[in-house]
């Protein structure tokens, strides 16, 4: 297991090295000058020009990128335009708020998306039902932002008991949170649903009941233990797409996180905390998605015994009958 | 594969083999036709669509520009249906025409990286080997970034607008869409037909042409209209942070963005086009599972 997940870790290096080649591409398309940037529009042409070639800017694309991995690699990603800063200093500043955002929210998501799916399975064609699959098909088709700006009308301007803007206290988390899961909690709820479904009709629940095992429990131990591996996979997807979510979120919320930070950092043509923030959250990212990969062999023995035996001769020869 | 001679001899038999393909032809839309739901959702859609193809018959083009400041922020009236915005603008008429922008942008970044994820999704499962492996690679990088800050920074690279909206989001999908055709393709290959027909001396265009491709156009249609309306909300959230179509085209984002800022005094701004949203983007998810439902009725519950 240990060799399996230091595998996938030194796979990602490779990954993240082209997504930084990537990125740095679509970034040097912007046809901007940062040496103007950081001078302001009244500084002479000799200064711009000098810094322009101190800065490295006059030269070749493929140079530029390389100046910048071995930098990279040395642990310094450049300074801010703007701030003047090194970019990682703004960044820990203000990951923690995004962290904070997106575990709050995948903590909503998994516990009530699992909850009301649950519910909605065990209570199949009742009213119960019915109400929890129109609402959370409505939650699915609400973007997150609208949400938003809904939330911040009713309780925070008409009734006045929730903060709008930034961050205060724990209280101004209530609405980005909520808004930034809503649509995880549509799509678990109703994978909960089905997959709770589809175990709810086997033998070994039917088993598990005439045996005299409390209800609760055979839903709980055995159906829904074993409609965990689908739900995993949108949770997993759905912590993806909350750091995607929480730039559009944080913006409306005006908090000072990550999201934010690359939004207005794009706005103002601050390439260096662009690139640096966007490979750091692709590194959070693809460490979300070994987590659930991991998570995956630790509920499912199958998968677990294939991971420490390392078949692999077998599973080659699966893969080439596959073509 | 059926023998000449024996469709020549019985031709009753052969006729009743096509009436049974013409039949599960139109089990699809009978399937779909009893899903209550997916009905719903075709309805809605339809309004929608057809009052977004109609607007310049029934609501005159200059509506959606004109500003007009003696009719600033007035109210949802008889005259003003939604009400109008900061610039005396007709609300109402912003989110019928504003219903073409969202949807064309929605359905082309759709058309586009279906499309592209066809090519490659076929050519990876198809040709396997060194193509495919290199293509999985570029597609495993591409995905590395959330779908959103991905289209985000492609947009920041090539400007405001609405085309390279569109073209920055259809290159965040792509990849989405050739691992689903991919791995749809890599189970047909394996298929008796498909070594049936490479026996038959076929041309790997004639069985990508004919096997392979009309084999995928279900999983490719499921999977095109369930992601069409996080189409929808991924260009009109990108419109909303000001980096996509901006105002005064009227999409629903971009005036969600632009109404935001007044919203505390004019509520109805921010109403009408994320209500727009709302119903358009919960036709289309009920129509998509509608037509999931339909093709694969053994994933119907």
């Amino acid at each position: 297991m240990v060799k399996y997940i230091v595998k996938r870790i030194l796979v990602l290096i490779p990954i993240l090295l082209a997504v930084s080649f990537v990125v740095f591409a679509i970034l040097s398309f912007i046809p901007s000058d940062a040496a103007r940037i950081m001078l302001g529009a009244n500084a002479p042409q000799e200064a711009v020009d000098a810094l322009r070639e101190s800065l490295g800017l006059n030269d070749p694309f493929l140079v530029r990128y390389g100046n910048y991995m071995l930098n990279a690699f040395q642990g310094d990603f450049g300074n801010s335009y703007r701030s003047g800063q090194p970019v990682f200093d703004e960044i820990l500043v203000r990951f923690p708020v995004t962290l904070k955002l997106a575990v709050f929210s995948i903590l909503t998501v998994t516990i009530v998306g699992i909850l009301l799916g649950v519910i909605s399975a065990v209570k199949q064609r009742t009213v119960i039902d019915a109400i929890v699959t129109v609402l959370s098909m409505l939650a699915a088709a609400v973007p997150g932002f609208w949400l938003a700006l809904m939330m911040m009308l009713l309780f925070a301007s008409y009734m006045g008991f929730l903060p709008t803007y930034g961050i205060e206290s724990w209280k101004s988390y209530i609405m980005p949170v909520i808004a930034l899961s809503m649509p995880g909690i549509a799509e678990l709820t109703r994978m909960t649903r089905s997959a709770m479904l589809e175990t709810i009709g086997q033998d070994y629940v039917r088993t598990a009941r005439s045996k005299g095992l409390r209800e609760g429990l055979v839903m709980f131990r055995h159906a829904l233990k074993n409609a965990l591996m689908p739900i995993i996979t949108v949770i997993g997807s759905n912590f993806g797409s909350l750091l995607g979510g929480s730039v559009v979120i944080e913006t409306v919320f005006s908090l000072p996180g990550l999201g934010n930070l690359i939004v207005t950092s794009i706005r103002s043509k601050d390439d260096p905390m662009v690139m640096a923030g966007t490979l750091f959250v692709a590194l959070i990212f693809c460490l979300i998605l070994l987590a659930v990969d991991v998570a995956y062999a630790l509920i499912d023995p199958r998968l677990r015994t294939r991971y420490v035996h390392q078949r692999k001769p077998r599973w080659r020869s699966k893969e080439v009958a596959a073509r | 594969m059926t023998d000449e001679k024996n469709i020549a001899a019985k031709p009753a038999e052969w006729e009743l083999e096509q009436d049974c393909i013409e039949e599960e032809r139109f089990a699809f839309f009978r399937r779909l036709c009893e899903n209550k739901t997916a009905v719903l959702g075709l309805i809605l859609l339809t309004i929608i669509v057809g009052m977004a193809l109609t607007a310049s018959l029934w609501i005159p083009q200059e509506a959606v520009t004109t500003q007009d400041i003696s009719v600033r922020f007035v109210a949802p009236c008889r005259e003003f249906l939604f009400g109008t915005d900061g610039f005396g603008r007709d609300i109402f008429a912003r989110v019928v025409y504003g219903a073409r922008v969202s949807l064309f942008i929605a359905v082309s970044t759709i058309a586009i990286s279906c499309l592209a994820g066809l090519v490659l999704g076929v050519g990876c499962g198809y040709l396997g080997g060194k193509f495919d492996a290199i293509v999985m690679r570029i597609v495993d990088v591409f995905m590395c970034l959330p779908p959103l800050l991905f289209s985000l920074s492609i947009v920041a690279a090539l400007g405001n607008g609405m085309w390279k909206l569109i073209l920055a989001v259809s290159i965040t999908m792509t990849p989405y869409f050739t691992r689903v055709i991919r791995a749809t393709v890599m189970s047909l290959t394996s298929m008796d037909y498909i070594e049936a027909a490479r026996a038959n001396g076929a041309t790997h265009m004639h069985i990508i042409l004919r096997h392979i491709i009309p084999n995928c156009l279900g999983p490719i249609i499921v999977e095109a209209t369930i992601n069409l309306s996080y189409m929808i909300m991924l260009a009109a959230s990108l419109s909303f942070i000001g980096m996509g179509v901006v105002s005064p085209t009227p999409e629903w984002g971009a005036m969600l963005s632009e109404g935001r800022e007044v919203m505390l005094d004019a509520p109805w701004v921010v109403l009408a086009p994320g209500l727009a949203i709302v119903i358009t983007a919960l036709s289309v998810n009920l129509l998509g599972d509608g037509i999931r439902d339909a093709l694969d009725p053994r994933m119907k519950r």
